[in-house]
Parts: C-alpha cells; sequence; structure tokens
C-alpha cells in the first residue's frame, strides 16, 4: 500500500468501520500516513465525545406541549369538517323540499285563473328506472308524452329549458321512493345540492369535489311529494 | 402509551392519522430529540433548533400524506425537513459563525485544555467539545451536513445520501475532506497545547 491507497481508507481505519491490516502496516513505515492516522483517531475520540454529551439534549417541553396543541386542534377542525358535511347535505335536502312543497301548495289557488286561459305547462313524467348507475346522456330533451288521458295534449316545453338542456348532460331520473301508482302530472323543479348526494343514490363520488355543489331536477308528484331526481352536468 | 412504544413509526403514524393522541406524543418523544440535535448542530442555536423540531413535527401533522414509507425510514424523512428548515432559517438569520482557528482567541492555548484533576479534566473535555461545535459550525455547508450526519447522528452513508438526496459517493467523499479539514484543525491545536484534549 502506497500513501494514496492509504488516503482512501484512513477515515474508515479511524471511524472504526474497517480493519485494514496493509493499512496498519503502511502506517508502520510511514511517519507521515502515521501522523494521519493519528488525527483522525482523535477527531473520532472527538466527536465520539460529543454524541456522547449531546446524547440527553432534548427540545424543551414547551415545544412537545405546542405540538400536542396543534395536534388536537387538527382534530378538532376535521371533526365538524365532517359533521358539516353531511349536516350540510340534509339541511339542503330538506331546505329543497320544503320549497318545492310550498310551490306545489300555491298550485291550486292559481289553477282557476289559469283554466281561463292557457293550460298550465305540465313536465312530463318520466319512466320508472331501477336504482342502478344511470347513463349519462348528452342534450337529451324531455320526452314529448300526453299527460292526462282525457286532454291527450302533447306537451312541449319551454324554448329555455330546451336550449339548457341541450348544453346539459343528465342522468335519468332516479326514483326516491317506489310508488305503484305512475305519476300523472309534476313537476320539475331545478336545484342545487351537495356532491355528496350522489352516493345517496349509489352514484360514484370524486372525493377531491366531494364539497362543490352540483345541480339536480328534481320531480315532484301532485301531492308535493319528491318522486325522482336526476343530476345535471 | 407503553404499549404505543413498541409500535413501529408506521405503525404510529396510521394512528395518527386515525386520530390518535398518544400515537402522535409517542412518535414526538421517539423522533425530536435526533432532530433537535441535528438542528442544534447545524445552528448552534437552540432557539432555532427548537423551531426547527417544532415546524418539522408540524409538517409531519399536516403533511403526512408527503411521507412514502417505500422510499426510506421516517426517520430519513424527518432529517429532510429538518435539513430545509435548518437552511431556510440560516438563510432568515444570516448567521455568521466565526472559523476556529482563524482568530487569535481561538489560536491561544487554552490552559484548561492541559488535565490536572477530575475537575480540569471536565473543563478540558468542555473546551474540546466546544471547540468542536465551533468548528463544525464553521465548516462549509455541505461538509457540516455530512459530519453531523455520519459522524454526530452516526448514520450510515445510504441514510445520509438518503436525507441529503445526493449519491453515496458524494457523502464519502465530502466526509473525507470534511474529517481532513477538522483533524487538521483539532492537530494544530494539540500540537500548540500539548495537553488532553478530550
Amino acid at each position: 500500500m502506497n500513501c494514496a491507497d492509504f488516503e482512501k481508507v484512513v477515515v474508515a481505519m479511524a471511524r472504526g468501520k474497517m480493519a485494514d491490516a496493509a493499512g496498519a502496516e503502511h502506517a508502520k513505515v510511514c511517519a507521515r500516513c502515521a501522523r494521519r492516522l493519528a488525527n483522525e483517531r482523535m477527531l473520532s475520540g472527538v466527536l465520539a465525545a460529543a454524541v456522547s454529551a449531546d446524547a440527553a439534549r432534548t427540545a424543551a417541553t414547551a415545544v412537545e406541549q405546542a405540538l400536542v396543541a396543534a395536534f388536537r386542534k387538527s382534530q378538532a377542525a376535521s371533526r365538524p369538517h365532517r359533521r358539516a358535511w353531511w349536516a350540510g347535505a340534509a339541511v339542503a335536502a330538506i331546505a329543497a323540499a320544503t320549497i318545492l312543497a310550498a310551490v306545489i301548495l300555491r298550485k291550486p289557488a292559481e289553477q282557476p285563473r289559469r283554466a281561463e286561459g292557457k293550460q298550465p305547462l305540465a313536465y312530463p313524467a318520466p319512466a320508472p328506472v331501477p336504482a342502478t348507475v344511470p347513463v349519462v346522456r348528452e342534450g337529451r330533451q324531455p320526452r314529448s308524452r300526453t299527460v292526462r288521458a282525457s286532454r291527450r295534449r302533447p306537451v312541449t316545453p319551454s324554448k329555455a329549458p330546451v336550449i339548457e338542456a341541450n348544453r346539459e348532460q343528465m342522468t335519468d331520473f332516479i326514483p326516491v321512493f317506489y310508488d305503484p301508482e305512475p305519476i300523472e302530472r309534476g313537476q320539475i323543479v331545478r336545484v342545487r345540492l351537495p356532491r355528496s348526494a350522489l352516493t345517496v343514490f349509489g352514484l360514484p363520488l370524486n372525493e377531491e369535489h366531494a364539497e362543490q355543489a352540483i345541480r339536480a331536477d328534481v320531480l315532484l308528484g301532485e301531492d308535493g311529494l319528491v318522486r325522482a331526481v336526476r343530476f345535471v352536468k | 402509551m407503553t404499549e404505543l412504544t413498541h409500535l413501529a413509526d408506521d405503525e404510529l403514524l396510521r394512528l395518527m392519522a386515525s386520530g390518535d393522541e398518544a400515537a402522535f406524543t409517542t412518535l414526538y418523544r421517539r423522533r425530536h430529540p435526533a432532530i433537535y440535535r441535528f438542528a442544534l448542530q447545524m445552528s448552534g442555536s437552540p432557539s432555532l433548533a427548537e423551531e426547527v423540531t417544532q415546524e418539522v413535527f408540524l409538517t409531519l401533522l399536516t403533511e403526512r400524506r408527503t411521507y412514502e414509507g417505500t422510499k426510506g425510514p421516517l426517520a430519513a424523512y424527518l432529517y429532510g425537513i429538518a435539513r430545509r428548515q435548518v437552511w431556510r432559517r440560516l438563510a432568515q438569520r444570516r448567521m455568521q459563525l466565526p472559523i476556529p482557528g482563524s482568530d487569535e482567541e481561538d489560536a491561544r492555548v487554552p490552559e484548561s485544555l492541559i488535565a490536572h484533576s477530575e475537575v480540569e479534566r471536565d473543563l478540558a473535555r468542555d473546551e474540546a467539545l466546544g471547540w468542536l461545535r465551533r468548528a463544525v459550525l464553521a465548516l462549509p455547508a455541505g461538509y457540516r451536513e455530512v459530519v453531523v450526519l455520519c459522524d454526530l447522528h452516526e448514520l450510515s452513508y445510504a441514510d445520509a445520501a438518503r436525507v441529503l438526496g445526493c449519491a453515496v459517493g458524494t457523502v464519502r467523499s465530502r466526509l473525507h475532506r470534511a474529517r481532513a479539514l477538522l483533524s487538521e484543525r483539532l492537530a494544530a491545536r494539540k500540537s500548540s497545547s500539548s495537553g488532553c484534549l478530550v
């Protein structure tokens, strides 16, 4: 071994990571390398002393207290957040149902006046859809169907909804509950619901957008009860 | 809490994520001394070391999803955060530390380095440790990191490379140069004092 080779192993030897016999032999015959090894070993000794001297050093307890407080705060902040997520969905659904019920209850009073003029616009009742993941259709207009057998009058949706529908993607109507009686008259009301409502109907939910609102058309029966919902994109 | 101390870091992290405060406390008590000492040895400032320690564990609280157990142990992840925090704060404070051996006071041979009794030996040891800390702080940044990680925290070259985000060979060569600088200065002190250093 020459001095250059010794230099490659001297640190490992001094750190006790390598017992190099050739290096030790070289240090016996080379005064310069022997000094180098001695200096490295002395440095290792001082570093080892520093390691043991610092072993008991820790941060003040105030740091731990502050961190525990931060942990509790983060936990407290996340819990109401989860509650609010579901509570918001429930409140929105109840509010939508209440508004719709109020709209429907006012209808009978207006009915006689309308009977003299135009017939009230009645949206067609959708065909019952099995409660599976619906197919999203693009720009589909509501089907034109007669609503009441005695009147046999085709229903034409107003222009605005048609234009809007052309731009929109929507699911099929999803029945909210099973009703053996086919719906004769109904009303569709556009509402905004928390996107989490998708999961209530078994639709996939992107968690990243769970807190955003989504538009939905709520179909109300003549009794004011929600019969079906479709989601609009 | 005593049962939690037997759990691995990853398991404690999982419990912590589910809101287990005891798991967080256990993890903190297990890992914070090394992080605190690292920040202290890198900066020489106890207050900065505490700030860094707090920031590291706050980061673990808020961004624990950035930790990927497959990429390395939690300790290396925490060292990595601590390292960035130290450099950021040192840059903010613009700490300028004197280079040992460059001023007259440092070159003078402290009488206390020559041990005559147990008390004096302790004093000499303290002096030597104080000198070493200053010498480490005066090393260039890249050298200082490897000395602290490999020699004062006894990390393997591979773990140090993971913390520093460099090759193992880079760690080895930096450590070699850093130790050469330190041992030269230490030898100069010893020869001028002719006494015991530790």
